[in-house]
């Protein structure tokens, strides 16, 4: 048995690492799908980042199916290496077209994350939306789409694109432009020369983009593999469902120029498109809610009022010098961070777990919240500053900027009930749960590596079991041949080479599927930022320590513009509570 | 009956596995396998848990179908009336038919050994109702049961409800009831089972099986009908060495027999009986249903001199093996009807000589790879695929193999401008491409270069479809070398 238990450890570029911004670059790739196009890209937002870095870009776009999973990682890294990101969403309609949509500012993300959160929530009947489907009409886009940037997708058959190609530039004022690639198919050109003038003939231009799918030409069989594994079928069997060959990889702006060398108008758009997109998703912020105050005052007045009211509580036999200091001194740091909407959100959930309900709900908070006083007396944590040192640096940091994490672990029968107060105090339209998006670990790509590549069961779990643990390390050669299996065999090799790259997107992880939980086993989980219901009902992860996403934006990307957000996380109690009669003095204990 | 299958394993634990929800299950399981716990439709995972070493085979339901079926027939030495009974039995009607072997217990005695000897071990029970047989057979103590007409109802008291043919619901909730064995369901007023069962149908009404069991409901076996033979037979008064002239009198008298039933020959079998006791057989096949005689004796042609006839034969018969119903079609008003397409008939003619493997039809295969976009199956057991469209444009002619070129093109990936082929020097006007077609990654060696086809038309119009194989930077190989795949036209 192995000493360390494997820990997860998600991929990302090195902290303060030595990029020098790339110059301006005439081509910007707009067609890019991250891995978090589920099962259709192949590769995460750190192999883009390098790779365009190196190729000399120096903005990229990114444009996921139907979903923003992916924008914030991809935020994140293009960051690091001092590219900018350009933020879009590949929109596919229920009737078989496709859009890039680019948006140009605040008000127009809100919209696309509106018309994203629209699809997710109803089916085009108007009914509860299945798990994962995103339903988009014509009418919806045409509804939501002012202020965003439309690229028309034209798809494989270009004499039905055309003939429907008047009522969409009818019906969709802000398409201005039709996406052409050179994927080498032996008609590019006269394909390309046709969406030429079929542009020119209603006023618009074609867009050059190269649909990548992943950053480098290596990767052509992981998306292939991840192909069949959507499609359910194995690699003798998918036929025509693979792509001809590996040319949908993430190619320099000059490769790109060359292959539009007759049609160098298709470049320039890319770069009028990139530049015209002024959002940065650090636009985001938060906007607390405010019923959590009373009419006309002030928060932090308010807060001071509770803190000190709490304090009465907890001490009374009078505030001991020590803490009152503490306070004081926390209570500035909030004021000068303004989060005392924060505090006070998470004060008026545990007032209603443990004085609006009855029985009450046993809720406690726990992590680096003990550290805070404040937390003390407005009943949040049960750590007494009295008879601990508590760092409060550990806390909250003034070079962070931003609010710190509490987690407050709610008893785990009864958190429906602390969810539906939250909806129905806040509304469901402003809160919304953490979406955890499952990741393929070692075996599970092994498994679904080798049912894909025509290994039977028997084989696969053999290998399977070779890998220790659920974040176990690669397969190793000598427990293959332990296991009885002939690993000079060619495709066994390469078996276990694909389920390597499939499991090192793992580790950043590699988004196999959704799946809506609260919360998930925290240390293994990565929680994108996606919308679920409505545009700022984002969902964000307050995690712990070393569970956190560093360098996530994490608050100000999940915020929401209309909307406000009520980020909370909600974790299950491993073992059931032993009922005190105090349940302060119980959690003290436990 | 031949045995049939090779023996399995019967000292170690065996078990046949099907699938199941959550993986696979077990089907079914030997005498050693069940000694140690494993028992149906419990999970594989979990049997081999409790046993490691356990093999473990994917059943076939539908060949123990099939040949339990084959069964059903081959029982008829005993009976006229057979039918299979669930999944692993069949049923005989015997009434009357006993007295031909010596009574009811020499009857099943000669059953058992006859079935033994096909590999099969076997439980038999015989009873004046098929309820109380199916019962006795399944759940008696004895491998041999034989009941009486007056003693049903104590032989099967002791029985368990399981032996009444119900499904699991019923069994369940009579369980739960408390009524586990025949005898205490008998004991039941049949007013009331008569009200909780009214309604249900036969496999969840106790009261009815009840019924069958004793005899006051009636469940009459209709066994399956036998397909027709369709045989022709020539004694002949002396020993003869050749078949021929016999031939198509046989053949006449079979298509007549097939007309009358409305059949149609898919196999042949000439059979000849030597007068040293050898028999010596011919087969030949069809393609669709035929009972035409001069195409059925044609397809014998060359094909007698194969047949070594030794001191000369006196029997020979000619048998429709395998036929199928065939219907009459009128293409006209003003013929007779028409039996036989022409292709068929070419079929069967060019098989019949040339062997089943050498006559194929071309079958399109999901592959962008052209020359594996095309496969071959045996023209006699399939039909032709419909015209399918092709993604992109084929040539009408593909070369197999490729025909290396020597093509004057710009370096590294400019479109060819000159070419030369068979001592020939083409020059390029107009040309179409790339057509990008990377190496299926899974199937082949990991140093093949991809290929970048070019459709060329020359100045004289002729058009080709050329490729590049691998590109001159691709690290798998030198300069890359240009192929002649296929012309249009």
């Amino acid at each position: 048995m192995p000493d360390v238990f494997p820990r997860y450890t998600r991929r990302t570029l090195p902290e303060g690492s030595s990029y020098t911004a790339n110059a301006r670059s005439p081509y910007v790739e707009l067609g890019l799908a991250s891995c978090f196009s589920f099962l259709r890209g192949a590769s995460d937002a750190t192999d883009l980042v390098l790779t365009a870095w190196s190729q000399g870009y120096d903005a990229l776009g990114i444009a996921d199916l139907n979903t923003m999973a992916g924008v914030v990682r991809l935020h994140v890294e293009a960051r690091k290496a001092k590219l900018r990101p350009v933020i879009g969403c590949r929109l596919a309609l229920t009737d078989g077209q496709a859009f890039l949509a680019y948006p140009r500012d605040r008000q127009a993300y809100g919209h696309l994350c509106t018309l994203l959160s629209k699809g997710k929530r109803h089916d085009v009947e108007g009914q509860w939306q299945a798990k994962g489907a995103c339903d988009l009409t014509l009418d919806d886009l045409a509804s939501h789409a002012e202020g965003l940037q439309l690229i028309a997708l034209p798809g494989e058959d270009l004499i039905v694109f055309e003939a429907g190609f008047a009522r969409l530039a009818r019906m969709l004022p802000q398409l201005d432009y039709i996406a052409a690639s050179y994927l080498y198919r032996g008609d590019d050109r006269a394909r390309i020369n046709r969406l030429d003038q079929l542009a020119r003939r209603h006023g618009m231009s074609i867009l050059a983009t190269n649909d990548v799918l992943y950053h480098a030409p290596e990767r052509r069989p992981l998306q292939d593999i991840m192909t069949c594994i959507r499609e359910k079928t194995t690699m003798a069997r998918a036929g025509f469902l693979l792509q001809a060959n590996g040319e949908r990889h993430l190619k320099s702006p000059e490769a790109m120029q060359q292959l539009f060398a007759e049609w160098p108008h298709a470049i320039r758009a890319t770069r009028k498109v990139a530049d015209a997109c002024q959002f940065d998703l650090e636009e985001l912020a938060y906007e607390y809610p405010d019923e959590t105050v009373p009419d006309g005052r002030n928060p932090q007045d308010y807060l001071k009022e509770l803190t000190w009211k709490g304090a009465a509580g907890r001490y009374p036999d009078g505030v001991p010098e020590k803490v009152r200091a503490t306070l004081n001194k926390e209570l500035a740091m909030i004021e000068k961070l303004d989060i005392a909407r924060y505090f006070l959100t998470i004060h008026d959930i545990i007032v209603f777990a443990r004085e609006e309900v009855s029985p009450p709900i046993l809720c406690q908070g726990r992590g680096s919240a003990a550290n805070s006083a404040v937390c003390y007396v407005l009943g949040i944590t049960a750590v007494d500053p009295a008879h601990h040192d508590l760092l409060f640096e550990r806390f909250i940091s003034e070079k962070r900027k931003e609010p710190p994490d509490i987690d407050v672990d709610f008893e785990h029968e009864r958190r429906e009930e602390v969810i539906q107060h939250i909806y129905a105090k806040y509304g469901r339209d402003r809160a919304g749960l953490c979406a955890t998006v499952i990741h393929y670990r070692p075996r599970s790509a092994l498994r679904e590596v080798g049912k894909v590549m025509g290994l039977s069961e028997d084989i696969t779990t053999t290998l399977a079991k070779t890998i220790w643990g659920s974040w176990g390390s690669e397969v190793s050669t000598d427990h293959v041949t332990e296991a009885g299996l002939n690993i000079n065999d060619p495709h066994l090799r390469r078996v276990i080479y694909l389920a390597r790259s499939a499991d090192r997107h793992a580790q950043a992880p590699f988004p196999a599927c959704r799946r809506l939980h609260p919360d998930a086993e925290p240390a293994y989980h990565e929680c994108p930022h996606r919308q679920r219901r409505h545009a700022g009902s984002f969902l964000h992860r307050m995690g712990q320590g070393r569970h956190r996403c560093p360098g996530h934006p994490q608050d100000r990307c999940a915020g929401a513009g209309h909307a406000d957000l009520h980020p909370q996380v909600f974790r299950p109690h491993r073992k059931p509570l032993r009922r005190a009669l105090d349940p302060g003095g119980c959690a003290r204990g436990g | 009956m031949k045995r049939s299958g090779k023996a399995l394993w019967d000292d170690i634990p065996f078990v046949l596995t099907r699938e199941g929800h959550h993986g696979e299950v077990v089907h079914a399981a030997n005498a050693p396998a069940r000694a140690l716990g494993m028992a149906r439709d419990a999970r594989l995972v979990d049997m081999r848990a409790l046993c490691p070493d356990l093999r473990a085979q994917p059943a076939d339901p539908r060949g123990d179908h099939e040949a339990l079926k084959k069964l059903v027939f081959w029982a008829r030495r005993w009976c006229p009336w057979s039918a299979i009974d669930g999944e692993d039995g069949f049923v005989l009607d015997t009434t009357g038919a006993d007295h031909l072997w010596g009574g009811e217990v020499a009857m099943l005695a000669d059953m058992e050994a006859r079935l033994s000897v096909t590999g099969l071990s076997v439980r038999l029970a015989i009873a004046p109702t098929w309820g109380a047989a199916w019962a006795l057979a399944r759940y008696g103590q004895h491998d041999h049961e034989v009941c009486d007409s007056d003693d049903i109802a104590a032989r099967l008291a002791p029985l368990p409800v399981s032996a009444l043919r119900l499904d699991h619901k019923t069994l369940l909730l009579l369980r739960r009831l408390g009524l586990k064995t025949i005898g205490m369901l008998a004991g039941v007023p049949r007013l009331s089972l008569a009200r909780r069962f009214s309604r249900a149908e036969l496999q969840a009404n106790p009261l009815l099986r009840l019924d069958q069991v004793t005899g006051d409901m009636a469940e009459p076996i209709s066994g399956p009908k036998e397909a027709p033979r369709f045989l022709a037979v020539s004694r002949l008064l002396e020993p003869i060495q050749d078949p021929t002239s016999y031939l198509p009198a046989l053949s006449e008298d079979v298509c007549a027999k097939l007309d009358a039933q409305g059949w149609g020959a898919r196999r042949l079998c000439l059979r000849i009986y030597r007068t040293d006791g050898e028999v010596r057989v011919l087969n030949t096949a069809t393609s669709s249903p035929s009972r035409d005689a001069g195409h059925l004796v044609r397809l014998f042609d060359g094909k007698l001199e194969r047949l070594d006839p030794g001191f000369g034969f006196d029997l020979v018969t000619l048998e429709a093996s395998v036929a199928e119903p065939m219907g009459v079609a009128q293409p006209r008003l003003d013929e007779p009807a028409q039996e036989d397409v022409h292709l068929s008939r070419l079929l069967d003619r060019l098989t019949a000589r040339f062997g089943m493997g050498a006559v194929t039809w071309p079958r399109a295969r999901e592959s962008h790879i052209p020359e594996r976009a095309q496969g071959h199956v045996t023209a006699l057991g399939n039909n032709p695929d419909p015209i399918a469209q092709a993604p992109r444009t084929r040539p009408l002619r593909l070369l197999d193999p490729p025909e290396p070129v020597g093509v004057l093109y710009a370096v590294p990936e400019g479109p060819p401008a000159q070419f030369v082929w068979r001592r020939q020097v083409h020059r390029i006007a107009r040309h179409q491409g790339p057509e990008r077609i990377a190496p299926e990654w899974w199937r082949t060696r990991s140093g093949t270069r991809l290929r970048d086809y070019y459709c060329v038309e020359d100045d004289s119009g002729r058009r080709f479809w050329l490729y590049r194989e691998g590109l001159p930077d691709d690290g798998r190989g030198g300069d890359p070398y240009w192929y002649l795949h296929g012309m249009f036209a």
